[in-house]
């Protein structure tokens, strides 16, 4: 179909379809912040009304879906399944815990960096749940609360996961809009994370660490924890590590190789099912394969497939450049000014609701102001800004973030609840001291 | 081969049983589970020793890192006194849904498939309202090789 049939709307009634696509985001986007019913079922609902009620077409709405965000999630999804069953991640979690006598203090730190890191190269729920029991183990052995450890672990997250393309989706969703590389994040944002992550280890240290004990006896059970028996496939260990270093050296290299990162994670991905899967009976290659699939989280890849039309809904009818000139209006144009409240406005948002409709939004709405600042080129401290706040301010409450939510459950569910107004007293002023570093950066490194 | 051969009668669990009442009635009979009845007499559910034993004993973050744990471990001391706890515990947090039922007049080979679609190695048998007992993976393996014996 033509791009003229995909721009012709029919929308029922006759209705005005600025009226009617505004509404359907309005609604959906309130539907999804109370809560009460599945994102992926409201964003899909969201989504297939906008094609419905005639805003869209389903050939317009296809133009919508980013593939690059939905194959690149789904490709790495596929990868740390399997790479969590051969237990590496397990392994040096415990190996770093080890490494420091089993002091608590030199846990936490631990912990916290393996958080970070693993964050920035995997997706930030995986990130916790992997570290979360291994956390709650060792605090039991040391019979120290789990709370300081819980809560950095969180902060970590959410901190590491900022650092590369990979590590958060409102990152994958701005390079995959942009487009960035996976290079251009790692020159741009890294460089800040691990003195956002040092001052928040700093403030940890401040409330808990000093005060932080345990007896000799307890240590001695953890340094006897065995390690190496977390590695339950030496075979699938070598297989995993392998995919995932080509497909990290894939992402870093993508430039030259002209191809975008979806491609490489999903080949990775077909790659490791592959390798895992050689020599096998058929019935036993499609057990392991469903399997695999199995541990993809589609509930985030329909959210954002419902997200994506409803986007694409508001932006043809013009409500999101609409949106841009009041931004614009409110901040005068003013490149800084414009950068600093995109930067604010985003992790103070993403700190009481799901940042990924909001990310959604912004991106068609940053893309709309080219011309005001002279071009596409020219947008970059808008796009550092929308992906520190977006990121960062997942930390300013317990709902700010997916992976706040899982620590949360699996604690709780352990005996060691997690309750919102405390978490928020601490998490959201160190939310702030990041955005504050965050100002900092952006302001000199982009702005002056 | 049908399942009236092979099924082993018990008591139920009902409401407000202790956790060593299940336990006794369970290993006296030789099978992992119980049905399990409410004050009113209606059947909730059922309990089963590894449930009980999973949730009063290990927590999931346990399982999951089982194979590293050391021998020494902080959680075993006081074991006998928290054995003792355990068993005073009322039965009513540990059960479980759904109670998955067949009748006695089922071919075994219908028992054994339900058994491996449900990952289970157990089934309780209701005529009706009537319960007649619990057919266990064991129970077939001893049917089966009292039906070897017999060609011998």
């Amino acid at each position: 179909m033509s791009e003229h049939a995909d721009s012709v709307m029919n929308v029922i009634f006759g209705w005005d379809p600025v009226w009617v696509a505004g509404t359907l985001f309005v609604l959906t986007y309130a539907v999804i912040m109370t809560e009460r019913v599945n994102r992926a079922i409201v964003a899909l609902l969201g989504g297939m009304l906008m094609i419905m009620s005639g805003v869209l077409n389903q050939h317009a709405a296809l133009r919508g879906e980013d593939f690059n965000t939905l194959g690149l999630l789904t490709g790495m999804m596929v990868i740390v399944a399997i790479t969590r069953r051969s237990g590496v991640f397990q392994f040096v979690a415990i190996w770093s815990a080890k490494k420091v006598g089993a002091h608590p203090w030199g846990i936490l730190l631990m912990l916290s960096v393996v958080t970070a890191v693993f964050s920035a190269l995997l997706d930030n729920v995986t990130t916790v749940l992997l570290i979360v029991p291994v956390t709650l183990l060792i605090t039991q052995e040391l019979k120290v609360t789990p709370f300081p450890f819980l809560f950095t672990e969180i902060l970590s997250s959410n901190i590491g996961g900022a650092a590369t393309l990979i590590g958060d989706p409102p990152n994958i969703m701005i390079g995959s809009a942009v487009p960035f590389s996976f290079n251009d994040f790692l020159f741009n944002l890294a460089p800040i994370i691990p003195l956002i992550l040092l001052m928040t280890l700093a403030v940890v240290w401040g409330i808990w660490g000093r005060k932080m004990h345990a007896s000799e006896t307890a240590r001695q059970n953890i340094m006897e924890f065995n390690e190496r028996n977390s590695i339950t496939d030496v075979r699938l260990l070598k297989q995993s590590l392998f995919v995932l270093t080509a497909v990290i050296s894939g992402f870093i290299l993508a430039h030259q190789l002209h191809l975008e990162p979806a491609t490489i994670a999903l080949f990775g991905a077909a790659l490791l099912l592959l390798l895992t899967n050689i020599r096998r009976s058929s019935e036993s290659q499609a057990k392991d394969v469903h399997a695999s699939f199995a541990e993809v989280e589609w509930i985030t890849i329909f959210f954002f497939v419902g997200l994506f039309i409803l986007v694409h809904g508001v932006e043809r009818v013009g409500l999101l450049e609409r949106l841009a000139n009041a931004v614009l209006d409110f901040t005068g144009g003013d490149l800084t000014n414009t950068a600093l409240m995109i930067l604010w406005i985003s992790a103070i948002f993403s700190a009481l609701v799901d940042n990924i409709p909001f990310v959604a939004t912004m991106i068609p709405v940053i893309k709309s102001m080219a011309p005001v600042f002279g071009g596409a080129e020219n947008l970059a401290p808008l796009w550092w800004s929308l992906a520190l706040g977006a990121c960062l301010g997942g930390n300013g409450s317990l709902i700010g973030a997916s992976a706040n939510l899982i620590v949360a459950g699996y604690a709780e569910q352990a005996g060691h609840p997690i309750r919102f107004v405390p978490f928020m007293l601490l998490a959201f002023p160190m939310m702030l001291m990041s955005i504050i570093i965050s100002t900092i950066y952006i302001y000199f490194r982009y702005l002056v | 081969m049908k399942l009236k051969g092979i099924l082993t009668s018990t008591a139920f669990a009902r409401e407000g049983m202790k956790v060593r009442d299940v336990f006794s009635i369970c290993v006296e009979a030789g099978v992992p589970a119980l049905p399990y009845l409410n004050s009113k007499g209606e059947r909730r559910g059922f309990v089963s020793l590894s449930s009980v034993m999973h949730h009063g004993c290990l927590p999931n973050y346990m399982v999951e890192l089982a194979m590293v744990l050391g021998n020494h471990l902080s959680c075993v001391k006081d074991a006998r006194g928290k054995v003792r706890e355990l068993m005073n515990n009322p039965i009513d947090p540990y059960i479980e849904k759904p109670l998955r039922s067949i009748t006695s007049d089922t071919p075994v080979i219908k028992a054994m498939a339900i058994l491996e679609k449900y990952h289970s190695s157990f089934l309780f048998v209701f005529d009706g309202e009537e319960y007649r007992g619990v057919v266990t993976a064991q129970g077939i393996a001893q049917r089966m090789l009292e039906i070897d014996a017999e060609r011998e």
